[in-house]
């Protein structure tokens, strides 16, 4: 059995404590970037952009390898196929996992943006139980789920909307 | 799309880059470069939520961090107590 069959757990810290141990390059994104911003959201997955270069994204796949990650909702005839590597990960644009401390979602060009090298540019630089994460700026959160326009994301943009507007209002940032 | 709206490059760079923000009538232009329409229209402002988003705001990083890993071990915990054997 998968982890995709078994009960959902989300437990982030230990999904960042291996990629930091991993030495990978990434932002935090998505539901746990706008929750960390101060959003009142709750997700049940990590989203990550990792810096594109091989070398950092066999850091990942490393990583998720420590983690048993499986691909989510894949059978066992491609899940015996698939090769967990940098090379692997570059190939593709979103990928999304089943790990032993929750689903772990890689996104490589998220809608309305320009990957990595842009989200970087506005990211903050945190500290959560000593571990040194950048996570993805609200507006640039806002961005993204603005430019996937799916229906939970247009749910959700008001209240984030909302936060930025009290967010500078307050000085925060 | 600097083509399209006949703008140059390093002006839709700086848009990007939200170095600076084009007017109101330069978004529509380009947006009508792109055959596309802009529809704008108002709604109500919803502050209905503001207290407890300042509340959330006072919250280190840290915090913040902690209470949605709370939230969502509450939330996994409440669905599989419900779940029908």
């Amino acid at each position: 059995m998968t982890g995709a069959e078994g009960p959902r757990r989300f437990d982030p810290a230990s999904m960042l404590e291996a990629l930091e141990n991993a030495g990978a390059k990434y932002i935090v994104i998505g539901g746990t970037a706008a929750a960390l911003n101060g959003a009142r959201h709750t997700t049940f997955d990590l989203d990550i952009t990792p810096d594109r270069n091989r070398a950092n994204l066999d850091r990942v796949a490393a990583a998720l390898r420590g983690m048993n990650a499986h691909l989510y909702g894949m059978t066992l005839d491609v899940e015996k196929s698939f090769q967990l590597d940098g090379r692997t990960l570059s190939a593709g644009s979103a990928w999304k996992f089943v790990t032993d401390h929750g689903e772990l979602d890689i996104s490589l060009d998220p809608d309305g943006t320009h990957g990595f090298k842009d989200l970087k540019r506005g990211a903050i630089e945190t500290r959560i139980h000593g571990l040194r994460i950048f996570v993805a700026s609200l507006e640039d959160v806002i961005r993204s789920k603005e430019a996937a326009d799916r229906p939970r994301d247009r749910d959700h943009l008001p209240e984030l909307r909302r936060t930025l507007e009290l967010m500078r209002r307050g000085g925060e940032q | 799309m600097a083509r399209q709206a006949g703008k140059p490059t390093s002006v839709i760079g700086r848009w990007e880059r939200n170095e600076v923000k084009p007017s109101l009538e330069t978004l529509r232009e380009v947006i009508r470069a792109c055959e596309l329409d802009l529809r704008l229209g108002l709604i109500a402002l919803d502050e209905s939520q503001d207290a407890a988003i300042e509340l959330s705001l006072e919250l280190t990083a840290e915090e913040r961090f902690d209470r949605l890993t709370a939230w969502a071990r509450f939330l996994t915990e409440g669905r599989e107590g419900l779940r029908v054997p």
